[in-house]
């Protein structure tokens, strides 16, 4: 099917466009304008939905959409939709939509919303230009835009702890900028090229470099890994924690975790190729480090009595699924890596949606103080429930889906090993997820609630209510239909299919 | 009568990994029997406690009956495992609002044998699909022939999956006095949730009606690790103050080392003790004499270096 | 075009200015709108010498019809035209800047003085000769000297004091420098000399005396004791054109030396001024997060910035034309970035009266076009993308890896990291709460909209790269004996 070529260009920019303009008109509005402001980000978000949903028909009608732009000599910058990116950019549109409705409720009355909504609709661009990025440096160039974009979400408190946390949030990814930049020019010395290419480009190269190619795998997982919070470079998540709860939604759901997730997967794939990545012998240690990682981050979870540190530590062992996924060399593996992205998003929104709605409405913070809480807000505790479960790989909920696809890509390949790795990231899931769903459900409430609002319709806020209650049915959803065509179940395999056999 | 029931197969293709409900002569005893059963745990839930909580009552039971029918009908491996998972899950709960909180161990280590007993039918379904590449039960059992011969791994997972959830039911009985019992309506519940996830995986996968000797042997196997599970949980449920402590201590220790190692990361620990001696020096350096002293010596360097060629690019 | 094109000459662009500045001192009112509109005037000039340059290519002018060496020939190729046109932009940015911040005393010491000094800069990037280099980098000197000092406090004289020796010193030497090579070619024309044998020990002699003269003009370690008093201490437009022009003209005659005069003797040296640049980009930046005071944190980052240029030095022999293209580049971001970052700290001065940095309360509420503009310029310094230092960081990377340097790669990413450290100290105390001290003072808008612009600039450098690298190879600057081709 034809599309006009003008039309073809510029959709991937005006995909881009969506969330960059009403940021920046949004930081020239007062503070006092709310109306004007959050009709703003609902059209923004609005109108990125729809050009994602144009998008989609145009690449099942196998449309080509992509914009170039020389930036350096000899080097464009890239926006390009292919079947990843896709996946990637779906997620991002559907859950920004969801997190502004959110955000609007949780900051009702607080300062500074204008450069709040500002630097979050740069933070939504930024992720969008990672995914649609289809060489290296145009990667780059919005990796590091959506360091230098939440950086003021998380310091916007304005406190001393912020400041810290913000230290520390930027001591982490400016390393792994520094990296992840080294790792690339070296790579455009080599191969002369840094676009992503199913297969990789690399693949070409003359036996000598072969070890610069493992030095230069090691920098950018490195560079990578500090966002997808690999061990040992995931000290910043627990902190960047003190940030508002729409922010933690987004930073561990959507943009920052996912970003590096979906980095290594872009490296793997299509910069190295994975059967030449497999023959450098790098897929193996990658595969300890991600499994390291999920126990680590499962046990550190277990000890943690604040609520949104024990989400922390959770993200930082799911996300490293995907890692696991992407380094077990089989489509079966990559299958459950790619489809735990959606999953893992959809489910740990819905969480901290949950914990955001309990410290909004009841004061909330700590586990320990959320006895009897299900009966105060059932429809959020049920929500939650929904999404622990399915983080425990309960089916029908979407978790499920991916332990299935990892513990067979597993076997696939042999790895028996990482049977009883995921095996145990299972039980201890349940190990630190059941206590809390039992304090909530079954236990007495201690006395009053820390600091309680009342609202008048339900049991919170609309905005705070209803975006959990669709992210639960969302993961539910994707889990229990994941054979419908269009589930993300179905466009991984779509992808991996491309990745593995010569189209 | 019973051959002449009706059978029927209802194919859900978009569910989870492509999945469908079959009813033979088989599974409609089953549902007889489980409905039975249920009823009689609804109705004794219903009596034993106050309305408080009646609506979460009636849901969970809704859900979890609705799992136990999954679990029956479902002929392929995602669905029945859906089933199994709700029902034991919703079958906890149920107890739990029924007995409040005074029970937590009790509750919590027959939670924990659920989770065991689910893992271990996950890894056996797993190893059995990467052998038949099918989730139809039918596939599934010929690759159980052929994989869980005599004793292996999957036989012995399909032990545990077994009798973990046997054991479950078993800690009706009171074993210590530190197990108090629980009254015998609950029995019911947990007897359905045993005979689906527990007896019901080992003739789905291994011979649907008993007549082989390993059928016969996988059982009593079954029923002897039921027994040696409700002993070790007992002993856990006795010990877990102890074990609580040294976990926490291995974890306390991890938390440093990944601590330390981070504070070694950070360059501006040690950026803060050289700071005043760089200072000092920097102000030193911008004082007058010893400004000109230093450019003075430096441009005689250069005009010798570059005199005599002497300087290497 | 036709009626346009007379007067798009070299000549304007030295005479407009210096018309300017007199009418500045003879004026006694509206010094600011005279000033202004010879700046807008000077970059429109500028646009249009790039026109034609682009057009019909390099070419020479003899002022008056006298050629050398009677008279003064002006020559266009595309560094030159780079670099007029960075001092145009940067100056419209500053003067913009300047008509809101002065009073009327001070206007009346600055606008002379600042026009003076755009006529000098313009008049030594059309010059290819080494006398007149000589006499307008004399003159640019003591203009920005005088500017220094115009405060008239204690610390901004014995600041300027210091400079001016410093300058006088090193403006000595250049010229010693050139009558030895006078004396022994017997011409000050620079394809001439580097096309005739020299002897060797009065080749030698002459680059080293000349070579000492502009290093100290552009503070390369350890040469820069004068600089961060100077920068810090001088009022905000001025250290902008400091830090963001006047610094760049030593270094601008360095490159041309490089390239016409002494191409073989300059690439022994080229190791060690690597090495000073490094140096000087670690020290630098080590002392910039050790200041309190914004204004000195962003004086010590020039000193770390300007180590750049010199760090990539080494690899231009090997590199040639692509290596010196990425240098001007950061020359460049450099000065758009530090002008928009001189300008918004004096903005912090003026609205809390204190330049601390411990002590800006949550600025970012009050001032938030000052902190974009002092966000967008720290991501050009820290060399993050998309900006124009991250353009110039990329290239340079680049040709270090291919030529196996591995020692200056690592520098540059080095110094990229305590940028980012420095700047972000900054920037955090704009967004976290301190210890508020004193009533704060409305800025004016355009005090807040020029730096804004400037850094937005920087930005935009990012994705004109390709560009300004082609307008740049215009007449081949980077190959040694082209000028005589036009």
């Amino acid at each position: 099917m034809i599309i006009n070529p003008a039309f073809s260009a510029t959709l991937p920019v005006a995909l881009v466009a969506s969330s960059l303009l009403p940021g920046l008109i949004i930081f020239a509005l007062a503070e006092e304008s709310v109306r004007l402001r959050t009709a703003l980000n609902l059209l923004g978000a609005l109108s990125k939905l729809l050009l994602v949903a144009l998008m989609l028909w145009g690449v099942y009608h196998e449309a080509a959409f992509e914009t170039r732009f020389e930036l350096l000599p000899g080097l464009p910058l890239v926006l390009r939709a292919d079947a990843l990116s896709l996946l990637f950019i779906t997620l991002s549109a559907q859950l920004w939509f969801l997190t502004t409705i959110y955000a609007v409720g949780y900051l009702e009355g607080s300062p500074h919303r204008s450069r709040f909504f500002g630097f979050f609709s740069l933070c939504v661009t930024a992720t969008v230009g990672v995914a649609m990025a289809g060489n290296l440096l145009t990667f780059i160039l919005f990796y590091e835009m959506l360091t230098l974009s939440t950086y003021p979400l998380v310091v916007h408190r304005g406190t001393a702890v912020a400041r810290r946390a913000g230290e520390a949030y930027l001591l982490y990814t400016v390393l792994g900028g520094v990296l992840l930049l080294l790792g690339a020019v070296w790579l455009y010395t080599l191969t002369g090229t840094l676009a992503f290419r199913p297969q990789g480009v690399v693949g070409d190269l003359d036996a000598r470099h072969h070890t610069s190619l493992i030095i230069i795998f090691v920098l950018l997982i490195g560079g990578l890994g500090v966002k997808a919070a690999l061990l040992p470079l995931h000290g910043w998540l627990p902190k960047a924690m003190v940030a508002p709860a729409p922010v933690s939604a987004l930073l561990h759901a959507v943009a920052v975790v996912k970003a590096g997730a979906f980095g290594i997967v872009r490296v793997v794939y299509d910069i190295f190729g994975i059967q030449f990545a497999a023959t450098l012998g790098v897929m193996m240690p990658l595969a300890w480090l991600a499994s390291a990682t999920i126990i680590y981050g499962s046990v550190r979870a277990l000890f943690q009595d604040d609520l949104k540190r024990r989400l922390a530590y959770s993200t930082v062992s799911q996300v490293s699924y995907i890692a696991l996924g992407v380094a077990l060399v089989g489509p079966l593996a990559s299958v459950g890596g790619l489809v735990h992205l959606v999953h893992q998003g959809l489910m740990k929104i819905t969480l901290f949606f949950c914990a955001g709605n309990l410290a909004e409405t009841l004061g909330i913070h700590k586990i320990s103080e959320m006895n009897g809480v299900a009966r105060r807000m059932p429809w959020t505790m049920t929500a939650f429930t929904v999404a622990s479960l399915g983080m425990i790989g309960v089916p029908p909920i979407a978790g499920f889906i991916s332990k299935w696809y990892l513990s067979l890509g597993a076997m696939e390949v042999g790895a028996d090993w990482v049977l009883l790795v995921l095996a145990g990231s299972s039980a201890l899931n349940a190990l630190y997820f059941l206590p809390i769903l039992y304090r909530a459900w079954f236990l007495e409430p201690a006395g009053d609630w820390p600091q309680e609002r009342h609202y008048p319709r339900a049991e919170t806020s609309l905005a705070l209510l209803i975006p959990p209650v669709i992210t639960a049915t969302l993961a539910l959803a994707a889990g229990l239909l994941a054979s419908v065509p269009a589930s993300p179940q179905e466009w991984a395999k779509l992808v991996v299919l491309r990745e593995f056999l010569d189209p | 009568m019973i051959a002449s029931l009706p059978t029927f197969h209802w194919p859900l293709n978009a569910v989870l990994l492509g999945s469908g409900a079959t009813a033979g002569p088989l599974e409609w005893m089953l549902l007889g029997a489980l409905a039975v059963l249920w009823l009689v745990f609804g109705l004794w839930l219903l009596r034993s406690h106050t309305s408080a909580r009646r609506g979460l009552t009636v849901a969970l039971h809704a859900i979890a009956g609705l799992g136990l029918a999954a679990a029956a009908l479902a002929s392929d491996a995602a669905l029945f495992y859906s089933g199994v998972t709700l029902a034991g899950y919703g079958t906890v709960a149920l107890l739990l609002v029924a007995h409040g909180p005074g029970r937590a161990r009790t509750a919590a280590v027959q939670v924990l044998l659920m989770v065991l007993g689910d893992l271990a039918l996950f890894e056996i379904l797993v190893s059995l699909y990467s052998q038949a590449f099918s989730v139809q039960f039918g596939d599934l059992r010929a690759a159980y022939a052929v994989k869980g011969q005599g004793l292996s791994l999957i036989s012995a997972l399909l032990v545990i999956t077994a009798g973990s959830k046997v054991a479950m039911l078993l800690l009706l009985i009171p074993a210590t006095d530190r197990l108090p019992s629980w009254r015998p309506g609950a029995a019911s519940g947990l007897l359905c949730v045993a005979l689906v996830s527990g007896v019901l995986p080992m003739v789905r996968l291994v011979d649907p009606l008993l007549s082989s000797e390993s059928a016969r042997y996988s059982l009593l196997a079954s029923a002897a690790a039921a027994v040696f599970l409700c002993l070790l949980s007992a002993l856990c449920v006795l010990g877990k103050s102890r074990l609580d402590a040294a976990v926490r201590r291995v974890s306390a220790l991890a938390s440093l080392s990944v601590a330390t190692g981070v504070r070694g990361l950070a360059m501006l620990a040690v950026a803060r003790r050289l700071a005043p001696l760089s200072s000092a020096l920097e102000q030193r350096m911008l004082s007058w004499p010893f400004a000109v002293a230093a450019a003075a010596t430096l441009a005689l360097a250069l005009v010798l270096a570059v005199a005599f060629g002497g300087l290497p690019a | 075009m036709s009626i346009v094109s007379p007067l798009v000459q070299p000549v304007l662009l030295i005479a407009l200015p210096l018309v300017g500045s007199i009418m500045a001192f003879l004026l006694s009112s509206r010094r600011a709108t005279v000033g202004v509109a010879v700046v807008a005037g000077n970059l429109g000039l500028v646009g249009g010498l790039i026109g034609r340059l682009c057009a019909t290519g390099p070419w020479q002018h003899s002022v008056g019809g006298w050629g050398a060496p009677l008279g003064i020939d002006l020559y266009l190729d595309g560094l030159s035209a780079t670099m007029l046109a960075m001092t145009a932009l940067v100056s419209l940015g500053i003067s913009a800047y300047s008509a809101a911040y002065f009073s009327a005393t001070a206007a009346r010491h600055f606008w002379p003085l600042w026009l003076l000094l755009l006529a000098a800069m313009n008049a030594l990037f059309l010059s290819r000769d080494l006398f007149n280099l000589y006499v307008t980098l004399e003159l640019v000197g003591i203009a920005a000297v005088a500017l220094t000092a115009m405060r008239g406090q204690r610390d901004a004289l014995v600041a300027a004091m210091r400079y001016l020796l410093t300058t006088l010193l090193g403006s000595m030497s250049y010229l010693l420098g050139v009558a030895l090579l006078y004396h022994s070619v017997g011409s000050v024309d620079m394809v001439l000399i580097g096309e005739t044998p020299v002897p060797p020990p009065v080749a030698a002699a002459a680059f080293a005396l000349m070579a000492v003269g502009l290093l100290l003009k552009t503070a390369l370690f350890p040469f820069h004791f004068w600089l961060p008093g100077a920068h810090s201490s001088a009022s905000a437009p001025v250290s902008a054109a400091l830090s963001a022009l006047v610094v760049k003209v030593g270094f601008y005659i360095l490159l041309r030396l490089w390239i016409e005069v002494f191409p073989a003797l300059a690439d022994e040296i080229a190791g060690l001024l690597g090495f000073l640049g490094g140096v000087a980009v670690l020290w630098g930046s080590l002392q910039a997060i050790l200041q309190q005071r914004a204004k000195m944190l962003v004086a010590y980052s020039t000193v770390a910035q300007l180590g750049y240029f010199f760090l990539a030095l080494p690899l231009v022999a090997a590199g040639g034309s692509r290596v010196w293209g990425a240098i001007v580049l950061l020359v460049l971001a450099h000065a758009l970035a530090k002008a928009a970052m001189f300008m918004a700290a004096g903005n912090l001065l003026a609205f809390a009266g204190h330049d601390r940095i411990r002590d800006l309360d949550r600025v970012v509420q009050r001032m938030p076009l000052t902190a974009a503009a002092l966000g967008l310029a720290g991501v050009s310094i820290m060399g993050l993308p998309p900006s124009g230092g991250f353009s110039g960081k990329w290239l340079l990377l680049q040709a270090s890896l291919e030529q196996g340097n591995w020692p200056i790669a690592l520098v540059l990413l080095l110094g990229g990291v305590l940028a980012a450290v420095y700047v972000f100290k900054l920037l955090e105390h704009i967004f976290t709460s301190g210890t508020p001290t004193g009533e704060p003072r409305a800025v004016a808008r355009t005090m807040e909209w020029a730096p804004l612009m400037l850094a937005i600039g920087a930005i935009a450098l990012g994705f004109l790269t390709t560009t300004v690298l082609d307008l740049l190879a215009v007449g081949e600057p980077f190959v040694p004996g082209r000028r005589d081709d036009y």
